[in-house]
């Protein structure tokens, strides 16, 4: 191993640090890269449906039908 | 004994060009031509000229679709104009159903239609209501729709 030196603290990381703190990092990032890519589209499915039930309850309640003049002629 | 009516118009007024009705759907009956088996096929064979209807905001698979599975209240309104284009009434006329259940009720529709004689359309809207609620009865006994038409073309002035 070969032992740095952090400034004027006195305090010595080592390649065995930084690699343990790189894995961590990965670690931490990995973890969330599963639970954005595993809550994202449960929730993208939950706001879809949420909105496809109100939009059909506001055409339920509230609509129009407009028949313009027949194409063909009498 | 003859069924209830499905469909009923509580009231007509004639304002800026249109016959505007206030159409019901009876409290618990389904809104939908799709839930009254027979009823849009019958319409058709009875009325093959609807077929030439347009609609903005219905079915983009055409008229025909629409008409399978639409509110009962827009189905009266193409019988009706159609009922008026054979009884002399030009094809140039159009046609509106809105609803807003919120203010209205479950149930009310409001149809209106163009005219080119408001008596016509009158007796137009009165007879596609009676068209309607006989086929929703019994959609394997299409009546005639030259009765219908004549009465409609009775009311034509002059």
């Amino acid at each position: 191993m070969t032992p740095t030196q952090s400034g004027d603290s006195g305090h010595k990381i080592t390649i065995n640090d930084v690699r343990h703190h790189a894995e961590e990092v990965r670690d931490l990032a990995r973890a969330e890269v599963r639970r954005v890519s595993h809550t994202d589209p449960a929730r993208v499915v939950a706001y879809a449906v949420v909105g496809v039930l109100v939009v059909a309850s506001v055409a339920y309640y509230l609509g129009s039908r407009r028949c313009p003049p027949c194409d063909a002629g009498s | 004994m003859r069924a209830p009516d499905v469909v009923s118009i509580e009231r007509v007024t004639v304002a800026d060009g249109r016959a505007k009705a206030l159409v019901c759907v009876s409290a618990g009956a389904p809104l939908r031509t799709s839930a009254y088996p027979g009823l849009p096929t019958a319409v058709r064979a009875s009325l093959p000229g609807v077929a030439r209807h347009t609609c903005v905001c219905g079915s983009a698979r055409g008229i025909e679709a629409e008409l399978d599975d639409t509110e009962l209240p827009h189905l009266l309104e193409h019988v009706a104009l159609e009922l008026m284009a054979l009884a002399g009434s030009p094809r140039s006329l159009a046609g509106e159903t809105v609803w807003d259940f919120v203010t209205d009720g479950r149930g009310v529709f409001r149809v209106s239609v163009a005219y080119d004689d408001d008596l016509v359309a009158l007796a137009a809207l009165g007879e596609a209501a009676a068209f309607v609620n006989r086929l929703v009865a019994a959609p394997g006994d299409a009546p005639d729709p030259a009765d219908y038409v004549a009465r409609v073309a009775a009311a034509r002035t002059a």
